[in-house]
């Protein structure tokens, strides 16, 4: 039987025991979990929080399609949950789970860090940092540019 | 030849302009045409290293817009 996925984009705070609880799975001898969080210092400056701006309706879909390239990479044999926040978290904030179960660990820790990577380099998803100074900077990020 | 309007939804860095952009070019433009419009109104050149796309997929640079379109600049990427 081909395996699960869940992807959401969501402005409510992300639960772990959700994502556990929708890969769980009977057959499954492992679960491997990303959880992704606002820490308190980048690129030379004290942070205070970070925004998340989200393209939700490509967002969700480039999930889907990334999960389901996953699914054929490993032969079915997973289960996939990515939900990913959108709004404004403070330091220790949760930004994402993204968890995968699969009958044996190697599959689930290569296609949880597969996932993570490909949701950094393709998801229309963008971080604004708010600093202790008052400023505020959009953080770099990967181009998706297509030129044909 | 007809003008077209194209509706610009506007992610990350690019909010500092606003949710969206509306401009008219004529019928039959590219997606680099119309990145050269955006870069023209907004004189960001952060365009270059962006993307459009539409809800469902981002456009490859030669597509080809002949009707009035919904579009979306992504400026680069940083989920996670």
């Amino acid at each position: 039987m081909p395996g699960k996925i869940h992807v959401s984009i969501t402005e409510y705070a992300l639960d772990i025991a959700q994502a556990h609880e929708f890969v769980a799975d009977p057959a499954h001898g492992a679960i491997d979990s990303f959880v992704g969080a606002v820490r308190d210092f980048n690129m030379g400056k004290p942070v205070l929080g970070v925004s998340y701006d989200v393209f939700e309706e490509l967002a969700e879909k480039t999930l889907q399609k990334l999960s389901q390239e996953a699914l054929a990479k490993w032969e079915g044999k997973l289960n996939i949950y990515i939900a990913h926040y959108k709004g404004r978290l403070d330091v220790g904030g949760i930004s994402v789970i993204i968890a995968v179960s699969s009958p044996h660990r190697a599959e689930s820790f290569d296609a949880c860090r597969h996932l993570i990577e490909e949701l950094k380099h393709h998801a229309p998803i963008w971080k604004q940092e708010h600093y202790t100074d008052g400023d505020s900077e959009w953080v770099k990020g990967h181009a998706l540019c297509q030129h044909a | 030849m007809n003008d077209i309007t194209i509706t610009v939804k506007l992610f990350g860095s690019f909010r500092q302009y606003g949710e969206t952009l509306c401009f008219t070019v004529p019928a039959g433009s590219s997606v680099t045409a119309i990145k050269d419009a955006l870069k023209e109104k907004t004189g960001n050149a952060l365009v270059n290293d962006s993307a459009m796309a539409n809800d469902n997929t981002v456009l490859p640079d030669n597509t080809i817009f002949n009707e009035d379109t919904a579009l979306a600049i992504l400026p680069p990427v940083c989920g996670g």
